[in-house]
């Protein structure tokens, strides 16, 4: 069975490299590609070498949970940025960076809170193992409800390709998470081991779902008429025309004040 | 034992405003010009603050009458609802044409999201200190980019669709 699901994964991975080439994916989210390269080569990689003595083993994983971490990040990072496009220009220059250091900080934030309920039978090592994990896994939810909070406050839309990307990562997150607390109040044995198959079946099924978005082209542009394009600049001209006028108004209001 | 379930729960509200805000979206990414304009709401009209409103730009009140004649919060809901329908437009005419000017759709976007954020600030300051100088001053803002607006619109579909014009001004 695990064999089965494994095989299946690296087939959906490397279809969806194929596609995100195929239609450029690469060159308005770069990191989300590097994602899923990463994804399909890490996979391939760990199958391969899955014989390999358990401790050996266990090292590799954690070092490839140290990366699938950073890339991760990397997309989150990306998304949020990407969701900022209308607004972008009133930004400062150089606000991702400051994305970037939210998203982390929130991280280390959550760090002490992902260790609050910790299984007792583990390791030194599984605990920190199991707390990174979990750290991941609860960052992406709050980061992705975040992004989804603060774009309905602000009414910005995501586009199809962004819609598409956030449901997969944010699916995947939620069930990421919620087998992950599943797991601190069961002890390891046959359920244990089906929670982490049925997270596996979850990743198929994102996966299948990417594939099948990315292949279907992006809906074909509706008859914008001059009119409603002359609309747009009317209401738009008359955006600015207020704020002047307000502008004006509050400095002749706080001249005189500024006088005295 | 009623950990697991406080988590488990929180985890089943998480994924449930996640599909109903996914939901939300994609219907956004395909709705149409009409349906834009029909969720326009109508509960207050900024005729309160403005003699000629839809007319003529701007409004005539002071930012104490502003506020009163528009029902406090009440008027100040309407219109960050339709600043929304607004900034829908926008993304509308962005995602379906090529020769509309980007940056004044940003100026677009930016201005109704002004008027969001002014709403939002004048919202979170009544909640502390009822009606106080700067709630009203946030609200007056709004109300006149909000009339503003609408005036032009008004003018626009007299151009060019006069015969939706009834049910334009019935429904603002």
């Amino acid at each position: 069975m695990d064999t089965a699901l494994w095989i299946c994964g690296l087939v959906e991975e490397a279809a969806l490299v194929l596609l995100l080439l195929r239609i450029r994916v690469f060159r308005s989210f770069p990191a989300f590609f590097l994602f899923v390269c990463w994804s399909l080569v890490n996979d391939a990689l760990v199958f391969a070498l899955r014989s390999l003595p358990q401790g050996t083993f266990f090292k590799l994983y954690e070092a490839q949970m140290v990366i699938d971490s950073a890339m991760i990040f990397a997309v989150l990072v990306e998304l949020a940025w990407s969701v900022l496009r209308p607004i972008r220009s009133s930004l400062p220059r150089g606000s991702w960076i400051a994305i970037a250091a939210f998203i982390a900080l929130a991280g280390l934030l959550l760090w002490p809170l992902a260790g609050l309920t910790m299984p007792q039978y583990l390791t030194q090592q599984g605990a920190i193992f199991f707390r990174l994990q979990q750290t991941f896994a609860i960052l992406r939810v709050v980061i992705f409800l975040g992004m989804a909070a603060f774009s309905q406050l602000l009414a910005i839309g995501w586009r199809s390709r962004e819609l598409q990307i956030a449901t997969g990562l944010g699916f995947y997150s939620i069930v990421l998470l919620a087998i992950s607390v599943l797991h601190t109040h069961q002890p390891v044995g046959q359920q244990y081991h089906w929670l982490d198959e049925f997270g596996v079946l979850c990743y198929l099924s994102t996966l299948a779902y990417w594939v099948l978005s990315f292949a279907t082209k992006e809906v074909k542009q509706k008859n914008f008429s001059p009119q409603m394009e002359n609309f747009l600049l009317l209401v738009g001209g008359t955006a600015r025309t207020g704020r002047v006028a307000l502008t004006d108004s509050v400095v002749t209001k706080t001249r005189p004040k500024d006088s005295q | 034992m009623i950990v697991p379930f406080v988590q488990i729960a929180a985890i089943a509200g998480l994924a449930l405003y996640f599909g109903w805000w996914r939901g939300r979206n994609k219907r956004r990414n395909t709705q149409s010009w009409d349906s834009l304009l029909a969720r326009l709401r109508p509960d207050w009209s900024a005729r309160e603050v403005s003699d000629h409103f839809l007319w003529k730009e701007g409004i005539n009140a002071t930012p104490e009458d502003a506020w009163q004649r528009m029902g406090g919060p009440r008027g100040l809901w309407v219109m960050y609802q339709n600043a929304r329908v607004m900034l829908e437009m926008a993304d509308y005419a962005a995602q379906n044409s090529d020769n509309v000017d980007r940056v004044l759709l940003e100026t677009l976007r930016s201005d109704a999201m002004q008027i969001r954020v002014c709403v939002l600030m004048a919202l979170a300051q009544y909640a502390f200190s009822q009606a106080s100088e700067g709630v009203r001053v946030n609200a007056y803002r709004a109300a006149n980019l909000y009339a503003s607006m609408a005036a032009r619109m008004t003018q626009l579909l007299q151009e060019h669709a006069a015969a939706i014009i009834p049910d334009f001004v019935a429904a603002m």
